[in-house]
Order: structure tokens, then sequence, then C-alpha cells
């Protein structure tokens, strides 16, 4: 019996009026792939920012092990191990790939305040970064700027950013987000490579990736949870046939 | 302080804070609605005030002055936006500080070459120049003249952006450039509007302005930075923001010179310091 | 930032420029590119906010100013001052300005900021122009330049105008090291991110207020040491050094040699200090009209400034990021 690395309780926010996230309660297993799956507007992005700190929460709690991260800054909670990568490429476009890593892996340093030693001279920031650019795939790439990557490639970086600050928790929003069929299944395997060490919280609307990798899923409409079990339970619940899987184009 | 004293002070800060209303009010809507950052949005107050100057030579009458030097103001705003402006509203905020600091430079010029470098002043209308007594004091009616109309243009300012087609475009602009564009919303004649306006409402507020104060080189940079404290104060890109803004600074300032003279020129900046460790934004200003 | 050869080239050739050229040069050009040499030390700081962290400071003369303003107050009437107790005084009276301006600055971005530095120099601006003790708008002189010495025994004086230039060089010279250095760094490496895309350094784990502000505090400890250098030069501090129109001034120069390059902000004064020479020269009563078309046209036609065109025409582009 695995315990909860990270759980939810009657998490809310509203913007003005608009509920977006609406009293979930979760718990994220330790050592599991843990899908968050619903129609586009159910509040699965707003949660991960909820999680990541990039938003406060109206009302609700979150925690992470021994720590509440409710009102946690973003950046403590990714110095407690929480790594995150976004729907919408989100990377330093004019630094190369390795400096697009090296930034994460240097965040592991005690502190950056570091002014007289060259950064290159950093020996363990440079493994941390190349570790990460070696998981993520793009090896051949190390020195590559990354604007002159392909769109694939950006999103393969999105990922190996968020590696190299070794977290232990993956938060990872729409990985296979605009990817072909091939790339899509690159990123699904390195998913699976990832699940092996990291807990993962997953969003994603391609069914048949999230069937592949998940171990429990979550779904979501209209900012509530509407089931939350294992693949099996969630692929026989009439409940979410009719509210979702049935209905859209997002059918498994 | 007696009660006149205090009284005449209340009414100096709010007509200051009125006047300082209608530059911050454009800046405002310029920085919310364009996104862009005009410093020389004072110079406009200094034109207008230097036309007033000019056009009352010629005519002899500050009513005529201000009828003649709206339209040249509107008119002079236009060119600007078209000439210079357009040409930063997908640039960098830095561009925009120093292509606008160049047009200071240039409009600071043009008025030493045309007006020189004196200080000069215009007379107040023979029929508001009397004063009403307040105790062992007097004040000048002309001054409480500026603060009425000053709410009249803040008034209609209000019904427009509020109540109008033309307010319910600015609104949208400044909401969602590209929605109000997928709206069919002429955006780039907005934003030609806005500037031009907010132009002529620092030109007027110049204009009125000019029997209170002496017309003088440099007058429109000193606005503009007490202008910036006024945004800051009340929030970027808010109307609302920027009259509560205006009208703690104004007060601020005349009651700092007053109570606490040897350090007068710091109560705003004080003040500024103040609104920002409560709210970063600024008290009307959408958290970033 | 790694160095291209041709750049490294240029760079010790312009140096040896410098120090060759008081044997050459008459004293008044002399004077003219020790404040020029002065400008770029306070551009370069700038350009560690502008062109490095992204922070668009538009108040960094209230640092520069406050820095010769103490010059001014520790130097008494009839005698020189200690440099060893002159020079840390004005640092750190910038550097605490710099801490406090600083504090309120970073918690804002874009416009918010600019504003804000704006008007925090300004308010020096007032302290110092009402301030009747200090000279008001007149300024205030400073009549010895401080004596450097150890133990009685003087080490240089700076009176000698020969001396003076070599001491304004070397600082040059160490100020664009110190920053290289601090950039090579990994606290170099965050502001370069802070200024690619700060949310995204924040997600990494980083408290990007801390680092924008402690590269504020730098910055403006080094445009305190300009100040410095500044009011030995010219022997007097007026409001002028901490107005608005230095800040634009100092802006414009960065802009105009190139940012985030370090050595274009040198250049850039450079070029503004000759451009400045040329117009007055042009028009003596109106020539801040024809600086603000040359600033308008920079903006629209060389927005990467001077070092961007070296960079255009040498091919090679600055792999330092």
């Amino acid at each position: 019996m695995t315990k909860a690395i990270l759980s939810t309780r009657d998490l809310s926010k509203s913007f003005g009026g608009l509920v977006a996230v609406d009293s979930v309660t979760i718990d994220f297993m330790e050592s599991r792939v843990h899908a968050i799956i619903g129609p586009n507007g159910a509040g699965k992005t707003t949660l991960i920012n909820l999680l990541s700190g990039e938003l406060l929460p109206t009302s609700g709690k979150i925690t992470f092990g021994d720590n509440d991260l409710t009102r946690q800054p973003v950046h403590a909670i990714s110095q407690l191990g929480i790594g995150r990568s976004y729907q919408k490429t989100n990377i330093f476009p004019e630094f190369t790939c390795l400096k697009n890593c090296w930034l994460g892996a240097q965040s592991r340093m005690s502190t950056s305040m570091r002014f007289f030693r060259p950064a290159k001279a950093y020996s363990e920031v440079r493994l941390r970064a190349e570790r990460a650019i070696d998981l993520c795939g793009l090896n051949d790439r190390i020195d590559t700027v990354a604007s002159a990557m392909s769109y694939g490639e950006q999103r393969q970086l999105e990922i190996g950013m968020m590696l190299a600050t070794e977290p232990n928790l993956l938060l990872l929003d729409e990985p296979l987000a605009g990817m072909g069929t091939d790339e899509s299944q690159q990123v699904v395997e390195l998913i699976k490579r990832l699940a092996e060490e990291h807990s993962v919280v997953l969003i994603e609307h391609d069914m048949d990736a999230v069937f592949a990798v998940a171990d429990a899923l979550t779904v979501m409409v209209n900012g509530k949870v509407l089931a939350t079990g294992t693949p099996e339970e969630i692929r026989n619940s009439q409940e979410v046939q009719d509210a979702y899987l049935g209905t859209g184009e997002d059918v498994a | 302080m007696d009660f006149a004293t205090f009284l005449i002070q209340i009414l100096n800060g709010v007509q200051y804070g009125f006047t300082l209303f209608l530059v911050a009010s454009g800046l405002t809507l310029i920085f919310g609605i364009m996104g862009i950052i005009n410093l020389a949005h004072g110079a406009f107050y200094m034109i207008g005030a230097y036309l007033s100057f000019w056009l009352f030579g010629m005519s002899n009458s500050l009513w005529v002055a201000i009828l003649v030097g709206l339209p040249i103001m509107v008119i002079f705003g236009y060119a600007i936006e078209r000439l210079a402006i357009s040409f930063l509203y997908k640039r960098d905020h830095l561009y925009q500080v120093l292509l606008t600091y160049g047009l200071i430079l240039i409009l600071n010029e043009m008025q030493k070459i045309l007006w020189g470098s004196d200080f000069y002043s215009v007379p107040v209308p023979e029929f508001l120049s009397a004063s009403i007594p307040m105790g062992n004091q007097e004040y000048p009616v002309y001054r409480l003249f500026v603060s009425l109309v000053c709410m009249i243009v803040a008034a209609g300012m209000y019904v427009v952006i509020g109540k109008t087609k033309l307010g319910m475009m600015i609104r949208a602009g400044a909401t969602n450039r590209e929605m109000a564009q997928a709206l069919g919303i002429n955006i780039s004649r907005v934003f030609a509007i806005v500037f031009s306006l907010g132009a002529a409402l620092a030109g007027f507020s110049g204009m009125i302005d000019a029997p209170l104060s002496s017309v003088y080189p440099g007058m429109g940079d000193f606005i503009l930075i007490i202008s910036f404290v006024v945004i800051v104060i009340g929030g970027i890109g808010s109307v609302k923001g920027a009259f509560v803004g205006a009208m703690l600074v104004g007060l601020a300032d005349t009651f700092g010179k007053v109570l606490v003279p040897e350090f007068s020129s710091m109560v705003i900046y004080a003040l500024m310091a103040l609104v920002l460790l409560w709210r970063p934004q600024g008290l009307f200003g959408r958290p970033s | 930032m790694t160095h291209s050869r041709p750049l490294l080239a240029f760079l010790i050739l312009a140096v040896g420029a410098l120090a060759a050229f008081p044997i050459i040069g008459d004293e008044f050009y002399q004077e003219l590119v020790i404040r020029l040499m002065i400008m770029g030390i306070f551009a370069m700081s700038l350009d560690l906010l502008i062109g490095f962290t992204g922070l668009i400071s538009f108040g960094h003369a209230a640092f520069f100013g406050l820095s010769g303003y103490l010059l001014a107050i520790v130097t008494p009437e009839s005698e020189a001052v200690s440099i060893w107790f002159a020079l840390p005084v004005c640092l750190l009276g910038a550097a605490l300005a710099a801490l406090v301006i600083g504090w309120f600055s970073v918690r804002t971005t874009g416009i918010y900021f600019i504003m804000i530095t704006l008007a925090f120099a300004q308010m020096f601006y007032y302290y110092f122009n009402e301030n009747q003790d200090l000279g008001g708008s007149d300024g205030i002189f400073i009549f010895y330049k401080p004596s450097v010495a150890i133990g009685g025994f003087q080490i240089l004086d700076l009176n000698n105008p020969h001396t003076f230039y070599y001491f304004v060089l070397v600082s040059l010279v160490v100020s664009y090291l110190i920053l290289s250095i601090i950039l090579k760094a990994p606290f170099g490496q965050v502001i370069r991110g802070i200024h690619a895309n700060e949310a995204r350094t924040r997600a990494l784990g980083f408290n990007t207020q801390h680092y924008k502000l402690v590269s504020f505090v730098i910055a403006g400890t080094m445009a305190g040491f300009a100040g410095f250098l500044e009011a030995n030069a010219g022997g007097i501090m007026s409001p002028a050094h901490l107005g608005w129109h230095e800040s634009g001034t100092v802006m414009m120069v960065v802009i105009l040699g190139g940012m985030g390059t370090l050595y274009g902000p040198v250049l850039g004064a450079f070029a503004m200090g000759f451009l400045q020479d040329y117009f007055q020269e042009l028009w003596s009563d109106h020539w801040l009209l024809l600086l603000g078309v040359f600033v308008i046209a920079v903006v629209l036609f060389l927005p990467n400034g001077i070092a961007g065109l070296f960079s255009k025409f040498t091919n090679k582009k600055e792999d330092g990021k």
C-alpha cells in the first residue's frame, strides 16, 4: 500500500464569479501516474496551476508529504521537489538546449548568489543538466539554440528543464499537445520511463496515451471531480460514460 | 491651523488634484488601452499652456484661446500618434521610453524656439477675477471655477467611457485587444482617438491652469512625473484610480507644504511608497 | 559572456589606444575622454539592469548623483579627505539607496517599474534641489580630490591630470572585468534567465525577486562609483546629475552602444560624447532638438546599437547565452 505524496482538500479557485476549480479533493499516490482528464474548461490546468503555486487557491488546502503548500510561492514549491511542464511551450528560446536545462540544474545548489567562480566550473550542475538532456532524448541537440529546434523537440526540452531540477513529483500539463503520432509515442515512452522513479500527475487529452500510462484516473467536469479510480473503473463507470466519454471527440 | 486656512488648503488641494486628474487620466488610458508609456504626455500640458498664452495674446480672450487651442491639441495629438507612437505598439517598453523621451527633447526645444525661455503669465478672465472672503483670507473665484470645469470634464469622461459606443470600444480594447479586433473594432482607430483625446485633455489642463501658474519651460516635465506618481498610486489603466490618486496627491502636496515645509517635495513620494507597500499594483490596479 | 576573437582583439586595442592617448592628445581632449570613460562605467552599470536582468530602470542617475553629493559632503572645505573613508561612504550610500528603492521597485514589473524608479529618483532630485545647505539648484563644489595615502605616504596624486586619467581608465577596465565575472558566475546565469523568461525561472526554483534586487544593488553601487569619479573629475555636483535627463541620457547611451554587451555601452558613451559635441557645434542654441531627432532615429533604425552592427559585420553572434 503506497501513501499519498500530494493531497488536496476541498480545493477551490474562482475568478470573479466563475468557479474554475470547485472543492476538489484528490490523493495522488507515491510512485504512481495519476491522470486528470476532462473536457476543455473542466479546470484541469487551473488545478495544476494551484498545485505548482502559480495561482493561489480561493479556499481549501494542499499538502505535500508533511508540507502545507497552500500559500507557498512557486519557487519554494519547486525547491520542495515538485517540477512542472507547461501546456504552452515555456522555455528560454534564445538559450541553447544545455543552457535551458542548466538553470534548473543550478537551482538545486544551496544558492545561486555566487558571483566569482564561473558557472561552467560547477561540474555537478553540468552533470545534472546533461542527465536531464539525456533523459528527455535531446543528446544530439545539446548545443542547439532552442528556438531553432522543432516543435516536438521543444516539447521534449520542456520536460528536460523540469527534470534538471531533479523533482520527486512531476506535474505534466498536456505533454503531448500538438504532437504528431511518432513524437507522441516517444513522449509516452519517456513518461513510462519517468514513472519508474517519479510520481506523476498528468493532464492529457490523448486517451490512448492516458490509458497506456496511468495507474489512476480522475475525471473532472465543470471544475468538480466526477470520479476517481483505476483506468478499469473509469472505463466502466456509467456516470463517466454519460457525462464525458460518450459525448465528445475525446472518446477512448 | 484655523478653519479658514484649512478650508482654503482643502480647496487648493482639490483643485490641484483635478488638474492632475486631467493629465493623469489620459496617461493611464494610453497605458491601459494602448500599452504605451508616453513620456511626452507632460509636454502636451506644456503646449496647452503656451497655446493659451499665445492665443490669448492674439485674441485677448481666454475663451477664444481655449476654443481655438483645443482642436489644435487634438490634431497635434493625432499627428504624434500617427507619425511616432504607431511605430511602437509592438515594441518593448524600453523603446517606448526612449522614443517618447526623444519627443520630449524635440518638443521642449520647439517651445524654446517659438516662445523663448522667459516666464509668461495669462491673466484671469475679468468676471472670474473676484475673490471670496474666507475668515481673514480670500479665495480666488477662478480656482473654484477651474475645479468646477474639471468636475464637469471628469463627469463627461465617466459618461463617455461608461455609456457610449466609443466608450464600449475603449473598454473592449483595454480588456482584450485581440478579442476586440475579432469583434470588428478598428483598434488602430480607437488608439488614434484615445491618444488624441488624451493629448487634448492634458492640453486643456494646461490651458485653464495657465492663469494660475505661470507659463514656463519645463513645466511639462514636472507635471509628467507627478502624474506618474498619481498613476502608480491609483493603478495603471484605471480612470477611477487616476481620480483617487490625483486627489490624494493634490491634497498631500498642498498640506505637505503647510505642515512640513522642509520636506514638502518628498511627501507625495512617501505617499507613493506607502501605497506600494500595501498594494504593489496600486489602489485600483489589477494584480499582475 | 564568451568573447569572440575579433571582439577580444578590438577590446585590447581600444584599451591600448586609451592608455596611449595622454601621450598624444592635448589636455582638453584628455579631460573629455575622462568624462566619457566615467559615462562608460555608468552606462555599463545600467546595462546590467536593462540588458542582462531586463529591468528598465529610469532612475539610475539617483545613485550616480547621490554618491557624488556624498563625496561633496564628506570633503572638508580646506583639505582633502582620505579616499579610504570617502569611497566606502559613497559606495555604501549608493548601495543603501539602491537597496531601498529596489526593494519597492522589484516587486513590480513593466511600466510600473519604469515609473517607480523614475519617481524615486526625482524624489532625490527635489531633495537636493531644495536643500540650500547643499547649494540648492546651483550645486556644491568639491574643492579637493581625495588623497590616496597609506600611513602618511602618498601613493597616487589624483590632482595630477595624468594620474587621474589612468586612475579612471583602470576603474573602467576593472568595472568591466567585475561585471564580466559576475555575469559568468551562477548569479549571472540566473539574471539572464530572468531576462529571457522570468516566470519560468521562478518555476525552476529561483526566488527571482531576490536576484533582481541584488542585481539592482550591484548596478546602483557601480553607478555610485561612477558618480564618485564624476564628482572628482568635475569638481561640482548639481541636482542635474540626478535628474531624469541624466537617467534618460545614460539609457540612451546604453541603447546606442548596444545593450546586453557591456562593451557596447562604453562605445555608446564615446559615440554620444562626440555626437553631442558635434550637435553643439552645429546648432549651439537648440542642439537638444537634433539630439531628440537622433534618439528617435536610433530607436527606429538601430535598436541593437553599435554593438549590434559590429556583430552583424563580423557575423559572429554572441554565444554567451
